[in-house]
């Protein structure tokens, strides 16, 4: 039989469309699937859609923008930049990230201000305001007021403002009142950072925002004819170490690196669901070549050719998958749209800067790969049936419909055999690092878990049986026990088909099991090591949230107002103690900076989490004047190959320094690769008085929760800070981590139904291949009733084995993964944790899957007449 | 062998394990069907005439022995090329009419040409005739559960012969239907037999449905016991 258009029609497709529920089955097993791998490519890339759209926004006429990391550089740079002959114009510009505080019900909003220099501002961006006028040409109109401010049209429609209206933001020196002089219309620059920005005079940002004699970036226009790469290393000669010559698509791409690292952890959950996905639909075409049994035997035996068949089952799943790719679609959009704010705010706490992912929208090439990803998935699910269909011999076409039935077509000894393997290997790449150093291997990880305990997993399902009939086994049972007994033989009769049943079930569990374990494992881990090394009593911050980072820079000199406050720790003369996050450019990355004041005594060095050492012993030597020493990350000594003892050479405004590497941390509160060193140090070199935040001690005696309100009453109206105690502190870090996982929920719930949907569409149809017996022993005597318990229980039973198996294999996954790879990802270790009320929810899952997928099989057995089923007329 | 012979089996064998122990269900069986001929295959239970059958119907291969059909020995086929052979020179009635079941009656007995490759607009006249000569031109568009088991049967024999095989095939063909329509499918095959020329092999456990025919072959035990005309076609 070739494969033409009109048997397809009349034989594949009416059958898809007469089974139309388990055609909506398989749809939505691929649509599973699709929507996780399609959102999740889809916040991808709207994500470097953003950085690019900003980078490009911001750089207007700019062919170049120099910056020195994110603590900026001396203002007299610039002129050194304008000396250069290929430079046309150089326009410096301060960003700073300021805070509009909760009003009226809205919560409080993050703004990145610009600082603009307003005489050479026009030659390289425009401003358009909404009644049309360039606010570039009308220069009085800010530079009358210091506190001229222009909002977006956008972000003041939301927060009812007007021209000549009051708004209050939060800045590094506290709460600062400005007046809206422009609103902008939403081109050029107005379009970056989704709308949050705002715009002042440079000299006004330097002195709100504590830049005072900093600049932080100067975009450069070349002269006609000069070659933007010559001039931008002509540039970087000028200025020396420290500094970055980029073009827009360069600052964007390495934003899109760091969106590729940050999204590992979603796209490897993605690419297990897709795979879940296909196992399922897969078992359900199965399913339904088995049924079919007698149609492929007449096709056969009217001499449709082998591969005419295979092309039939085949081109099926592709119709399926490319109908579950649609379906896929649009849900991997919501999925997808879902996600933008976790994204944003990761996305801000990694780069330490405002980022707001905007709105997702359908591309051409998200369309194209989700079809493929859709089709392809089908059509491989459907290639191992579509083969069994082939199987079937003209013969079956001459059974009769009882002798034919259907006989659900299992895989043999040596698939459980390359099943094991494929664990093992999971087991190995824990030991060795193999996804360490082989990055296919890294890709075919989740493809192994599925595919290694869909072909095992029969086996652990057979030897629980093997088990549990030992236990009930007894001479002298009688009532329910013979009839769980005559449940369990009914079972073990044909483990194969008993195999099939559960797995379904099992591989959906499975990724309940693992989500849930990877879920606990990584909170467990953070949890417990952020009360390790956070053990300060109060925290004080911008409004924000500052487990996020989500925070304004400031001034350090608000530490010596909270210091002030009765109640506030001074011992050996250290009180209030600050520390400064920033990231800075090393050997090509983006590397973590953490600047710390010597803490407190009563924190014994508690922040530096040090390896193999007593912090005591090693944290006083980062503050000694001898020698420039750092920590460093265990991750950053992975990553370029440092020892204790090496020298590590860093560019600052001031010059390239040289830091010993005195020690090792543990850093958990990032995936980057990070070094820590004193704050006296870092402003030295940096020439950076800004910090992220500040820690108090309680001093003896005084109750915490009462110093936290008195530091709000005095510093807090008047600097707008926020002071959160410790423990509140830890509650933000479990809510913030709950939030980040939140999406894994949805993959559960989906995994849970789908694995129902298969459990009772493989019990139904093995119940068909079942009927003659089923009908010999209504005929000896079974009543309708007892034949309905006695299925019941075997429904019963192969899902809670089946939840016994998906636990078992899912802890192992989950152990060898958790401990290998996701510490790979994360850059840090994490501690395996069994959560155990959730897996007993899971074992509970099986148990009512099982029993509901049951049910109707039941029912529909018990009501079956006898004569039927033995196969008579 | 002569012209007119349409089917030759040469000793055929053919044995199946069940278990550790061989079963043999044909232990050397050779005849041949002349064009024409209406033959019945009987035996008891267990004589090897379902196995007879397969093998000639190329649904199953011989443990040893030749079927030749039309002087074409089928032994050394692949599997691709018996199907071609199913699909062209033979047509198959089965006792449980093993109609597709999203197929309508025309669409059932045109299947066979579609599997080919011919357009469905093309081979519809011809479908529709045959369903014509089964007084069926009424029921061209009824799916089989909205046939009777006598109008299914009849459809079944259309679908047999809408690719002009050189042997029908029926397996058997009245064991699903009451004794009148019964009756009536075998009057049909044994026009077709007696005035189209058509040469059918049909199994059945019925000496009444063995008297349509103009032979009978007997199996018992895996053997020929007996090959006789059968002297009325008429029971």
């Amino acid at each position: 039989m070739s494969l033409n258009f009109q048997v397809f029609r009349l034989v594949g497709a009416r059958h898809l469309w007469e089974k139309r529920g388990r055609s909506v089955l398989m749809t939505v097993g691929i649509a599973l699937g699709v929507s996780l791998f399609t959102g999740i490519e889809m916040i991808n890339s709207t994500t470097i859609k953003t950085f690019r759209e900003n980078a490009n926004s911001l750089a207007g006429e700019a062919a170049l923008t120099v910056t020195a990391g994110a603590t900026g550089f001396p203002e007299e740079k610039l002129e050194e930049v304008r000396a250069i002959a290929g430079v046309k114009y150089a326009s410096p510009m301060v960003e700073s990230r300021a805070f509009a505080p909760a009003v009226d019900g809205r919560a409080s909003e993050s703004l990145q201000v610009l600082g603009i220099d307003l005489l050479s501002e026009g030659a390289v961006r425009s401003y358009r305001t909404d009644d049309g006028r360039d606010i570039i040409q009308d220069p009085l109109v800010f530079l009358n007021q210091a506190d001229s401010l222009i909002l977006t049209r956008d972000f003041a429609r939301e927060r009812g403002l007007k021209i000549d209206d009051k708004i209050t933001l939060m800045t590094a020196l506290g709460a600062r009142d400005f007046t809206v002089r422009g609103l902008l219309s939403p081109e050029g620059p107005a379009k970056a950072y989704g709308g949050g920005l705002a715009i002042m005079d440079i000299d006004g940002a330097r002195v709100t925002f504590a830049k005072v004699g900093r600049t932080d970036r100067v975009d450069v226009v070349p002269r006609e004819g000069v070659d933007a790469a010559r001039l931008a290393a002509q540039i970087a000669a000028a200025l020396g170490p420290g500094y970055q010559v980029e073009t827009p698509s360069e600052q964007s791409r390495g934003m899109e690196r760091l969106v590729n690292a940050y999204q590992g952890l979603l796209s490897f959950v993605s690419l297990l669901a897709l795979f879940v996905g296909i196992i399922l639909v897969s078992n359900a075409i199965a399913v339904s070549v088995s049924e079919r049994r007698r149609d492929f035997g007449i096709l056969r035996a009217l001499g449709a050719t082998k591969f005419g068949i295979l092309g039939l089952v085949v081109l099926e799943s592709a119709v399926l998958g490319l109908l579950g790719s649609l379906a896929g679609l649009f849900a991997g959009r919501a999925f997808a749209a879902s996600l933008t704010d976790i994204v944003s705010q990761g996305m801000s706490t990694q780069y330490a800067t405002a980022i707001q992912v905007g709105e997702v929208a359908f591309e051409p090439g998200h369309v194209w790969r989700a079809l493929a990803a859709g089709a392809l998935a089908a059509t491989l699910a459907g290639l191992w049936p579509a083969w069994l269909a082939t199987r079937v011999l003209p013969i079956e076409a001459i059974k009769s419909p009882a002798e034919s039935g259907a006989a659900i077509e299992t895989r043999g000894l040596w698939l459980r055999r390359v099943g094991v393997v494929m664990l093992a290997l999971i087991g190995l790449d824990s030991l060795v690092g193999l996804s360490a150093r082989f990055e296919w291997f890294k890709a075919l990880a989740p493809a192994l878990i599925t595919f290694g305990a869909l072909f095992s997993g029969p086996w652990f399902v057979w030897t629980a049986l093997r088990l549990l009939k030992r236990v009930v086994d007894s001479p002298r049972q009688s009532g329910a026990r013979f009839l769980f007994r005559l449940a369990i033989d009914n079972l073990l009769r044909n483990p194969k088909r008993t195999g099939t049943n559960v797995m379904t079930l099992v591989i959906g569990l499975m990724l309940v099991v693992i989500i849930a374990i990877m879920n606990v494992s990584l909170k467990t881990s953070l949890v417990g090591w952020f009360q390790k090394v956070l053990r300060a009593d109060l925290v004080v911050s911008s409004p924000g949230r500052i487990v996020a980072l989500q925070v304004q820079l400031l001034d350090e000199s608000i530490g010596a107002e909270i210091q002030a406050v009765p109640g506030v720790d001074v011992t050996d003369g250290i009180g209030v103690t600050a520390w400064r996050f920033v990231k800075l450019p090393y050997r090509g990355r983006r590397i973590d900076l953490k600047a710390y004041d010597r803490p407190h005594p009563k924190l014994e060095y508690s922040p530096f989490d040090v390896v193999g050492g007593d912090p005591r012993e090693l944290g006083p030597r980062l503050y000694a004047q001898a020698e420039p020493g750092v920590f460093v990350t265990e991750s950053f000594g992975k990553a370029f190959g440092t020892k204790i003892g090496d020298v590590l050479t860093l560019a600052s405004p001031t010059g390239n320094v040289d830091f010993r590497v005195l020690a090792f941390v543990v850093e958990r509160a990032s995936t980057e690769v990070g070094v820590f060193l004193s704050r006296d140090l870092y402003k030295r070199h940096w020439q950076d008085p800004l910090v992220t935040s500040f820690f108090a001690q309680a001093a003896p005696g005084v109750d915490v929760e009462s110093l936290r309100r008195e530091i709000d009453a005095r510093v807090g109206q008047s600097r707008g800070v926020t002071t959160l105690s410790n423990a509140a502190l830890r509650a933000d870090l479990g809510r913030l981590i709950d939030e980040n996982v939140a999406y894994t929920r949805a993959i559960e719930f989906a995994a849970l139904i789908i694995g129902l949907l298969g459990v009772m569409n493989t019990l139904l149809v093995s119940l068909l291949e079942r009927s003659r017996e089923l009908g010999m022993m209504r005929a000896v005597g079974v009543s309708a009733r007892q034949l309905k318990r006695l299925i019941a229980t075997e429904a019963l039973l192969q899902g809670a084995i089946g939840g016994l198996v998906a636990t078992l294999l899912g802890t192992y996954v989950s152990y060898t993964w958790v401990v290998g790879n996701l510490s790979e990802m994360m850059g840090w270790s994490v501690d395996f944790r069994f959560p155990v009320a959730r897996i007993l929810f899971a074992l509970a899952a099986g148990l009512f899957i099982g029993w509901l997928g049951g049910w109707i099989p039941a029912r529909r057995a018990s009501k079956r007449v006898i004569s039927e089923s033995l196969g008579y007329e | 062998m002569a012209t007119n012979t349409v089917l030759e089996a040469r000793d055929l064998r053919k044995a199946y394990a069940r278990g550790d122990q061989k079963v043999e269900a044909l232990r050397g069986v050779s005849l041949s069907l002349a064009r024409g001929d209406f033959a019945s295959v009987m035996g008891p239970s267990g004589s090897g005439k379902s196995t007879f059958m397969h093998l000639i119907g190329a649904l199953d291969r011989p443990t040893s022995g030749e079927v030749l059909i039309h002087g074409e020995s089928i032994a050394s086929y692949s599997d691709d090329r018996l199907s071609a052979f199913r699909r062209r020179k033979l047509g198959f009635i089965f006792q449980f009419f093993n109609l597709l079941p999203t197929l309508s009656a025309i669409e059932n007995v045109a299947f066979p040409l579609l599997l080919d490759g011919h357009p469905l607009a093309e081979v519809t006249p011809k479908a529709r005739e045959l369903l014509k000569m089964m007084n069926l031109e009424k029921r061209l568009d009824h799916r089989p559960d909205q046939l009777s088991g006598g109008e299914m049967q009849r459809v079944a024999i259309a679908r047999a012969l809408v690719s002009d095989p050189v042997l029908l095939l029926a397996d058997e063909p009245t064991g699903n239907l009451d004794t009148k329509t019964g009756a009536t499918v075998l009057e049909l095959l044994a026009t077709l037999a007696r005035e189209r020329g058509h040469t059918i092999l049909m199994v059945t456990h019925d000496p009444k449905a063995a008297g349509y025919g103009n032979r009978a072959i007997r199996l018992r035990d895996g053997l020929i016991e007996s090959d006789t005309p059968v002297v009325s076609p008429d029971p």
